[in-house]
């Protein structure tokens, strides 16, 4: 028997009004130390579902268990205590406040045991803001803000790491940066689920994939394969049909 | 013109400040203007009155007054006693009127509900203790002058002394401490600020607490330099809301700094246009401001 899943999503269903869901029984996995994209078409619904994760979206069937915790009914912001930490799409910076008061809010809130990453630490890992502690969030660059998203996650030194379109609003030059942290992320031990629209991107650094559409899982297997399928990049991925998949 | 008018301007601006830190904080973090707020001051003094009054009498008469002052330490006592409870008092109006309707989430019903629970609160108080005024002391105090023509009270220096301690206090615990930070985290973002782990119905206990409690000490130094009276939080009501809106929606410094220039230009302005007009003076400036200046003067926040 398979060891369990580091994440385990299944037959969610999630709206923001009840009586109309919006993810309509999805099932996703993540292993440890994996990184698990999940794409679609705008309006797939897969923005609603990572929010339903991260318990801002009421659930109403469905089961989430994180390392073999059920979660499904936690309040929100005890996600981080149980090891799942998320950055929103949008807005996932206190701009008023200091990098650094960012990065201390994320774990003085939480009990001493769960406190592990000092600050330095992430410094190390994004070196941009270190000197630029003192700053208040609102003035950093684009690129600037998401690290500083993902490094407040890290702070709690998540099991898992969920995000929601870190590629949003930035170069490509700046897409390629912040996706390489994940994957030195993913290096230390961190699992990650991304939702992203970019999918080239995406399916670049992810190991496994799915895709889905009107609020079901439609495709899923091996990045490199769904990258490789003409008919799913067509239909879902918006990367402009087979012409433009890459040979890999 | 002799500058006593700073002395004066400095007092009633400190009490505003005191009681517009309340108002800004329950703005920014619940997102409505609770009208109910200038309850508090009247509840604070009242119930300072009636705890002191409670000490005087399982205590005895010994109490007297303390050192150069008016009132003595049964009021002191009494008037930490009472924050806490006006603390309370504001909790409890949230648990049974506000938190219901937060979750239908309509700013406008809970403004209109605040308007209510303010005649609800007024007309208790009244009940109970009729319109007729009341006094914290029937002492006469002696004004001392302090030079430039300017003469102050014993009085008026503990409580400009007990304003800044406050002010100091609320600044240091917003900016340094982990509660602060999370109140200025869901006062910014409140979905960002759940995501990181800041439980915020925690948070909007502590502001009601805090604004409840402040608006009690400022309750308690109206009542001590002027009287003690049903109507007395609901005419600073609009003084408040001008000084909160003139520092900036959600920032304690700029609460105060806006009650302190209130306050001064009442002061400046009373002895020209007549106390009849004390109330235009804040709405002067409060329209002022939103014309000028709609975020005010320390606010980056722009959202109703």
């Amino acid at each position: 028997m398979n060891p369990p899943s580091l994440l385990t999503v299944e037959g969610l269903v999630a709206g923001y009004e009840p009586g109309i869901p919006i993810v309509r029984g999805v099932s996703v996995r993540v292993d440890a130390s994996e990184i698990v994209v999940v794409l679609g078409p705008n309006g797939a619904g897969k923005s609603t579902l990572v929010k339903a994760v991260a318990g801002l979206v009421p659930k109403s069937t469905g089961k989430v268990l994180l390392d073999g915790v059920d979660i499904t009914e936690l309040p929100a912001h005890l996600m981080v205590r149980n090891g799942l930490a998320f950055v929103p799409q949008t807005d996932n910076v206190f701009t008023t406040m200091s990098v650094a008061d960012n990065l201390a809010l994320a774990v003085a809130i939480l009990p001493k045991a769960v406190r592990l990453r000092g600050m330095d630490e992430m410094f190390v890992l994004f070196p941009d803001l270190a000197e630029k502690r003192s700053l208040a969030a609102g003035r950093l660059s684009g690129g600037q803000r998401q690290m500083l998203a993902v490094a407040r996650a890290l702070m709690v030194k998540p099991k898992l790491l969920a995000l929601d379109e870190p590629s949003a609003g930035l170069s490509p030059k700046l897409v390629e940066l912040v996706f390489a942290r994940l994957v030195d992320i993913r290096k230390s031990g961190v699992s990650i689920l991304l939702v992203e629209q970019n999918a080239r991107a995406a399916l670049s650094i992810g190991d496994r994939a799915y895709v889905l559409a009107d609020g079901e899982n439609r495709h899923e297997g091996q990045s490199a394969s769904l990258w490789s399928d003409p008919r799913i990049a067509k239909l879902y991925l918006g990367a402009g049909g087979s012409a433009e998949v890459p040979a890999s | 013109m002799t500058l006593q008018f700073l002395v004066d301007g400095l007092l009633m601006g400190g009490l505003i400040g005191l009681g517009a830190i309340g108002v800004t904080l329950t703005y920014a973090i619940l997102r409505f203007a609770n009208f109910a707020h200038g309850e508090f001051i009247t509840w604070g003094a009242y119930s300072t009155l009636v705890v002191a009054g409670a000490i005087g009498w399982m205590g005895g008469q010994t109490a007297g007054t303390l050192g150069p002052f008016s009132v003595g330490w049964p009021v002191l006592v009494a008037g930490l006693i009472a924050m806490l409870l006006t603390g309370l008092l504001a909790l409890a109006l949230d648990y049974i009127l506000f938190r219901q309707l937060r979750a239908r989430g309509n700013a406008i019903i809970m403004v209109m509900a605040s308007f209510g629970a303010s005649m609800a609160l007024r007309s208790l108080i009244e009940f109970a203790f009729t319109a007729e005024p009341k006094y914290f002391s029937r002492d006469i105090q002696i004004a001392i002058p302090i030079g430039a023509g300017v003469r102050i009270t014993a009085d008026q220096v503990l409580m400009l002394a007990i304003t800044s301690m406050l002010v100091v206090a609320v600044h240091l615990a917003m900016t340094r401490t982990t509660i602060g930070r999370s109140m200025r985290a869901v006062s910014e973002n409140p979905t960002l600020a759940r995501v990181t782990g800041v439980n915020v119905e925690a948070v909007i206990r502590t502001t009601w607490i805090a604004g409840g409690a402040l608006a009690c000490a400022a309750g308690i130094m109206s009542g001590i330099t002027v009287q003690v009276r049903p109507f007395m939080g609901f005419d600073l009501l609009l003084p408040l809301f001008a000084a909160a809106i003139l520092g900036g929606i959600g920032s304690v410094p700029g609460a105060v700094i806006g009650g302190l220039i209130v306050g001064l230009s009442e002061a400046v302005a009373v002895p020209v246009v007549g106390a009849n007009f004390r109330a235009a003076v804040a709405f002067l400036l409060l329209i002022a401001v939103l014309l000028v200046r709609p975020t005010g003067l320390f606010g980056g926040r722009n959202d109703p």
